[in-house]
Formats: C-alpha cells, structure tokens, sequence
C-alpha cells in the first residue's frame, strides 16, 4: 500500500482524528455565531419596533385627546348657537357669547382653574374669523409649564397636537354701534354668519 | 454518520427559512396596515363642517366702488341660487356686486379664498362642486379644485348638501377632502 506525506495530507483534506474534532468545533461555534447574530438583529429590530409603536400609540392617544376636546368644545353651551328654547345649531359658535367669555376668563382666571380645567386639561382653545376679517378670540388657554429656581417659566410639555375645526361664525351684535343723528346706541337685529375654524392645541 | 449530519443540516436551514418567514410577515402586517378608522372620521367630520359653513357664510356684495354698506349674501340661499340659474339659462343673473362679472364669478372667487385660508393652510387637498340636475344630465354650475382631489381614491365627502329652487331644478353641491 502507498503512503502519504503529511503534505499530501492537507492537500487532500485528511487530518489526523484530534485535528478533525477542532474543525468539527470550528463549524458549531460558527453556526452558534451566526445564530446569535440573527437573534441579536431580531431582538434590535423588536425593541426598534416596540419603541416606534410606543411613540405612535402616545401620539394617537393625544391625537384623541384633541379630538375629545374638539367635541367637547363644539358643543359647550358657552359658546354654541342657540335660539331660545330651540334646537342648537351644528357646527357654529355665537360671536357674542365668545366674547364674553374670552372676557370672563380675562376678569376671573380662577374659573379657568377650577372648573374649565378638569374640562379641558392643558390645551390652548381659539376661536378664528377667516372671512370678513382676520381675527381670533382666545376662548380657553391653558399649557403645560414649569418652574424654573429663579422663578422663570418655561414649556414643560413633550408634545402638542393641533386640530382644526372649520365653524360658522354667528354674530349678532354686528348692527352694535352709536347713531350720532339721534344720539344713542343701537342695536341692528340683523345676524350676520361669518367663516372661520377652531384651533385646539393639546399639550402632552 | 453522514445521513445523519445532513438531517442536522437540513433542520437547521429550515429553521433559517422559518425564521425569515416570519421576518416577512412581520414586515408585511405592517406595512400593509390600513389607514386608521379615527383619521378617515376626521376627515369626513372636516369635510362635513367645512361644506355647512361655507354654505351658511354670508359674502358681502358691494352696489359700487363707493358703497359703504355692503349687501350680506347667503352663499347657498342667495348666491348658488342666482348662479344656477345664470348657468341654466345663460343669464345676466338677478345679483350684481361690484368687481365681479357674476354671482358665479363672486362664488368661485370667494369659496376658494375662504378654502384656501382653512384646508389649502392645512395641507388638504379639495374639490368642491355645485351641479343643477336638468332630467338626467347634470350641468356644472361651480368647481372648485386645489389639484389632486378628484382623481384620489383616499377622499372623503361631506355628503350632498341639495336645494330646491323653482324653475331652476335640483341643485347638489359637495366637497371632497383628500389627502
């Protein structure tokens, strides 16, 4: 029988049984190797994920929030369009009870503290006129802030949605003014319905 | 032994097909997800609020450059009334406002002002179109287009909003909100 050198050997493939073991061992930890890589990129990708998911489910339910507060806000009785006992109608605020209470919230910011915020929360509520004029009414204002030592303010919210709401604008008081030629106020009936839209901010 | 080690091997890559697989599926539910229920309301509620407003917005029409008291003209009420019927019969109209040709020409210029400064600022695209029902063809009477709307198929109606006018017909406006 022919025998080989050791050269020949390597040539061919054929290790002694010790060496063959090693190659074997080799193989598995490089298979185990990649196995890990594969589950360390799966858990990254998962936790990526989890992460994404987190950030779209808080930005939905402040996104709700808004939506709740817009609601909330097209049917608050301080501001709808009502006609006495009559149904109110969809979709309009009353100009003349904007003001007031845009009014009211400037003489009394406690009634903003203690009752329209367990309504509202932190949000900022407007009131827009597109047509005739450009013009907005602050209705509610209320955003999240902090404290700093030296007493100065700062934002302490981490996000802030905004929703619109286009609105009709009813506005009795448009005839509200002085008539010099008799020398005293009056008052037109006349309601004039103007176009504009509601902003709510919330603040998360 | 080798039958044996190519079972081993034959496990192992269908473990890495699985594995993938699944990787596929993951990827595939999301990016297949529908468009949330929430954001389609919105857009309909937007679309619905947006159409009601401007139908109830009175526009002012002046007599003449000089006028100081403008006339306060209901859009659905006065103005698609007096435009359908320009349309319709190719009219002069009943309403004349200074600076403009017609009633149509005062709609169609203030409604895209007015919806330009509320969905164009926002984003949205829109279409809003006024038709009067002559037998069973429609006649345009007003379009209004930002670009992109009419052809979408993520778009919301506001529903028709129909009025009735004598010896004109059944006039049915309505406007699209699109991404």
């Amino acid at each position: 029988m022919k025998t080989i050198n050791k050269k020949q050997q390597r040539k061919w493939g054929i290790f002694p049984k010790g060496r063959r073991a090693q190659m074997q061992m080799m193989e598995t930890i490089g298979v185990i190797f990649i196995f890990f890589v594969l589950v360390l990129f799966g858990s990254i990708f998962y936790f990526k994920f989890q992460e994404i998911s987190f950030q779209n489910q808080q930005e939905e339910l402040l996104a709700q929030k808004a939506m709740d507060i817009t609601l909330v806000t097209l049917f608050l009785p301080e501001i709808q369009c009502s006609q006495g006992d009559a149904e109110s109608e969809d979709n309009c605020v009353d100009m003349t009870k904007v003001r007031a209470m845009n009014m009211m919230m400037e003489e009394n910011p406690r009634y903003l503290t203690d009752y329209y915020f367990n309504i509202f929360g932190y949000a900022n509520i407007s009131v827009n006129m597109v047509y005739p004029i450009n013009y907005s009414w602050t209705v509610y204002e209320f955003e999240k802030t902090g404290i700093y030592d030296n007493g100065t303010e700062y934002s302490a919210w981490d996000r802030k949605e905004a929703t619109y709401f286009v609105i009709t604008l009813r506005d009795g008081m448009q005839g509200y003014g002085y008539d010099s030629a008799v020398s005293s106020l009056f008052l037109g009936n006349e309601i004039i319905y103007s176009f504009g839209y509601l902003k709510i901010e919330v603040f998360s | 032994m080798a039958n044996r080690r190519g079972q081993t091997e034959m496990i192992g890559l269908v473990v890495i097909v699985i594995m993938l697989t699944l990787g596929m599926l993951f990827l595939a539910k999301f990016a297949l997800q529908e468009e949330p229920a929430k954001k389609i309301f919105t857009r309909k509620g937007l679309a619905y609020s947006t159409m009601s407003a401007v139908m109830k917005t009175e526009l002012e029409c002046y007599d003449s450059a000089t006028s100081n008291d403008p006339d306060e003209l209901k859009v659905q009420a006065d103005l698609l009334e007096d435009c359908a019927d320009v349309v319709r019969f190719n009219t002069a109209g009943d309403i004349s406002c200074y600076g403009y040709d017609s009633s149509c020409d005062l709609l169609e210029e203030e409604i895209s002002i007015l919806l330009n400064a509320t969905l164009g600022e926002w984003h949205k695209e829109y279409l809003f179109s006024a038709e009067v029902l002559v037998g069973t063809e429609p006649l345009t009477v007003l379009e209004i287009d930002s670009g992109g709307c009419a052809t979408s198929t993520e778009r919301d109606s506001s529903g028709l909003f129909p009025i009735y006018v004598t010896n004109v017909g059944l006039i049915e406006s309505v406007l699209y909100i699109c991404e």
